[in-house]
This record gives structure tokens, sequence and C-alpha cells, in this order.
């Protein structure tokens, strides 16, 4: 068999289908700018200095429904009292599950009493392709100098039945994102920056 | 959805374990726990199987669900001596909706669990399986379900027969990923931007198919480019921006179609770098 040659041929037959770089952990995050359900631009550029959470955010979805009994408002708190900008965003596009408009985004944000700095509406996708957002809730932290510093699921319990801190697998339960937080905060490198996020499909427009 | 062990769901799944059976009917699903033969033997293994029709439309997901979803899950309490293998993981298809990619399930799918009956079973004992399965389905929205099933099943001296549900099983064990042929050379390098595959074959597929096992190595929903030159199905699987620390090995399956129908392969492939 001539594999050798072979393969060598067949690396360039990649084609130009292949889509942008999405956001890759250790490199700046994929800039953008948007306007919030409130009205205002928040600008990611604008953000530096800061350390930012992404949430991709379906409120139908029952991943996220799940982690709306408690845990994540909880995590939001603790990590927006000590500065952290937490951004909330939603690429359902019009018509499919999870899809808000400013008025319905702050109604669930009331009724979740969601602890977000803001929600951002991303009907077209925009956002979420560019950061190769796949599921809700996929996470995404970025630190102050703007490089992305972690990607992936909110937790190791997709089942959320983790009970006494252990998860059905017997396994210690991990919130990657609070992991990911105290030790950015604490000057350390973030010891688990990529994990494979799980959820409901992000309902991106066709 | 009532995942944590409320008082309330506790005490409904107690009155659903006390009436647990073999078939449960769930919102887009029924599920059934069968067996391959209809009696145990002592010292011999069985085959049980989840058994899931899904409603058309909706599908479940692969033990790699791919870019979202969640694999179903299977946990047995046997009686003392019995035991449980791995899960033996139907081939999937990819499932695709705009910027994504999953892996899993459509219309019907048979999960088969293969379980050792202890050499000092006693003949004429009926033996009770329990089982719990948890699975999310999905089509535009994902629904997750759990059901506790029960089956008994007799033990007995001589050879078991085959149950009504033979047929799945045997449909199901002919279509379950091969071992890749030892003969059968095979080469895998990764660069900044792919894994390149090559797998040398002795028929020419029209189409080649790769599932990962793992997540975060390949981009799901990226075309996976192939061609075929000189008995060599060549495969180039765009790497995923999440692949942060290096790989080793690739494993996951082959799918190689053909006229004469789809042969699929484990494969786990040593990869050099470039």
């Amino acid at each position: 068999m001539r594999l050798g040659s072979l393969i060598l041929t067949a690396c360039l037959t990649m084609t130009g289908t292949l889509a942008a770089q999405a956001a890759a952990v250790g490199q700046p995050a994929p800039a953008f700018s948007a306007t919030d359900i409130q009205g205002k631009t928040v600008a990611l550029a604008a953000l530096r200095g800061k350390t930012v959470v992404l949430e991709w955010h379906n409120p139908d979805c029952p991943f996220v429904k799940s982690q709306y009994k408690g845990k994540m408002q909880k995590l939001q708190k603790k990590w927006t009292d000590r500065q952290v900008v937490w951004l909330s965003i939603i690429s359902s596009a019009p018509g499919k599950e999870g899809s808000l408009d400013a008025a319905g985004a702050a109604a669930d944000v009331k009724a979740t009493q969601s602890n977000v700095t803001a929600t951002i509406l991303d009907p077209t996708g925009k956002i979420g392709h560019a950061y190769g957002a796949k599921s809700t809730p996929h996470m995404f932290v970025i630190n102050p100098k703007g490089v992305l510093i972690y990607n992936g699921a909110i937790d190791n319990d997709p089942l959320d039945d983790a009970v006494s801190d252990k998860t059905q697998d017997g396994a210690a339960y991990v919130n990657y994102v609070d992991q990911a937080l105290t030790q950015s905060l604490a000057g350390q490198k973030v010891s688990v920056p990529s994990t494979a996020p799980y959820g409901c499909g992000v309902k991106y427009a066709d | 959805m009532p995942f944590r062990l409320g008082l309330g769901l506790f005490l409904f799944l107690l009155a659903g374990l006390a009436r647990a059976s073999a078939v449960a009917h769930q919102p887009h699903i029924v599920l059934e726990l069968v067996s391959q033969t209809s009696t145990l033997r002592p010292g011999q293994a069985v085959t049980l199987g989840f058994h899931y029709q899904i409603e058309p439309g909706w599908h479940l997901y692969w033990q790699n669900p791919g870019d979202s979803g969640l694999a179903p899950s299977f946990t047995f309490t046997l009686p003392e001596g019995y035991s449980a293998g791995p899960v033996l993981w139907p081939r999937p298809q990819r499932l695709a909706s705009p910027g994504l990619v999953d892996y899993g399930y459509r219309n019907d799918a048979l999960f088969m669990v293969p379980i050792q009956v202890p050499a000092n079973a006693h003949p004429g004992e009926l033996v009770t399986f329990s089982a719990m399965a948890r699975w999310l389905v999905c089509d535009e929205i994902c629904i997750p379900g759990r059901a506790a099933l029960e089956l008994k099943l007799v033990v007995k001296k001589k050879v078991p027969g085959p149950s009504k549900n033979a047929k799945l099983f045997t449909l199901a064990a002919q279509a379950l990923p091969k071992p890749w042929p030892g003969g059968w050379k095979a080469q895998g390098t990764l660069d900044a931007k792919a894994f390149h595959l090559a797998f040398a074959t002795p028929d020419k597929p029209t189409q080649a198919l790769f599932f990962p096992l793992h997540p975060n190595q390949i981009d799901n929903a990226a075309p996976q480019e192939y061609r075929f030159s000189s008995h060599v199905v060549h495969l180039d699987l765009k790497r995923s921006d999440q692949l942060v620390s290096g790989v080793q090995t690739l494993e996951g399956l082959l799918v190689l179609k053909s006229k004469k129908g789809s042969k699929s392969y484990s494969i786990s492939l040593p990869l050099s770098s470039r």
C-alpha cells in the first residue's frame, strides 16, 4: 500500500468550506458588540480589564431549567458580586424554542430571579457562531486581557442528580465555571479550560 | 424537570418501582426491557436489551452525542452472582440541525447489554432483572425521561430457546460495528487544522463517514471530506476548536457505504503529528 504518499495528497484536498476559527481557549475571545434587552450597548472590547462570563441561554431547555432551580442564580450572584460581568446570550432564531423579544427576555430574567449583568438577543446567531456555542447552557469565561480561558459545560452533572456533592458516577461534583473563575481571579491557571458542553442544541436560524 | 429527588418524586418512583414492568410508555418513547432468550442457563451469558421505539421526528443520542444532547444511561440492579457487561452501542447516524451535528438514533434502537448468569444459578428459580434507564429525547426541543423496568426470567437446565424478541437481537448484532480487520492498513495524522485518515479496504465504498467516540476532537458539523484511490479511503476531519491538548489515538466508528450496503468498524488509530 502506498499510504504514505496518498496521505500527503489527501491533505491537499481539504476544501475551503471550513468555518472561520471559533473561540479557542488561550486565544483572544471573538469581539462582538450588541444591544442588550435594556437598549444598552455591550461591546466586549469595552469590558477589557474585567472578567466576563458568557452563558448561552434558552429558558425552555430542560437543562437550563434545571440549572435555574437555584444553582445558576447563586453562581451568578457569587461572581457578579465580585465585579465579574455575566452576559446571558439567546441565539434562538425567531419562531424557534427559546426565542424571546426584549420584553419576554426581561420577564424571564425577573421570573427566574436571574442575576446576570445583561441579556443579549442574538437571533441571527452571529455571536453564537463566532463562539461556536453549541448547546444551552454552553459557558465561556474571558479573562481581563480578553483571552478565552474556559469553553464548555457548566458542570459535570448533566442529569442534575448529584447528591451530597457526588454525581451518580461517584465523582465529586464540579462546577467548571465556578472553578475557572476561582482559579483565574486567584491568579492561577485554569486547571480544566475545556470540556464538552451538554444540553439542548442552540436553535440557530436555518 | 424533576431531576432532583424531591419527596413527591421519590414517592412516585417508589410507587413506580413497585409496579415496574418490562414496558414503559413515556413522551415520544416506548421503551421495553427485552431478552434474547426465553430462559436462562447456569454459567451462560444472556443478552438483554433496552428497546426504544421512537416517535417519528424525535431522536435519542449515541455515547458521544455530538454537539448537543446527552447519551442514555442504563443501570442494572442484579441478583448476587450476576454481572452486566458494557452497553453495546448501535451504530448512530448524523443528525444535523442548523450549525450543529449530533450523533444518535431515529425510529428504533436496541441497546444490548450482556449479562453473565452464575454457574450456581438454581434451575427453577425465577430471576428478576431490575434496571433504571435514563435518556434525553429531542426533536426541536428536548425532553429528559427515565423509567424503572423489570424483567423476570426463569433458570432452566436446557439450552435457552429464542424469545419472541430474538429477531431484534439478531438484526442489532449484525449491525454492530466490527473490529477493524487486523490485516487492513490504516494511518492517521493530526495537524493544526485536521485529522487526515487513510484506510486500506478491499472494496470501493461510495461513502465514508467517521463518528468520533470522544467529544471535542473533531468539528462535528464540518463536512467530512472523503475520496478513494487505489483501494484507499481518505477521510479528512476538521479538528475541533475545543481540542486544546494533544490526541495520541483517535477512537470512533468508521462507516463505509457501498452498493452492497454499509459496514461499520470500531477504530482505534494511533496518530502521528505533522
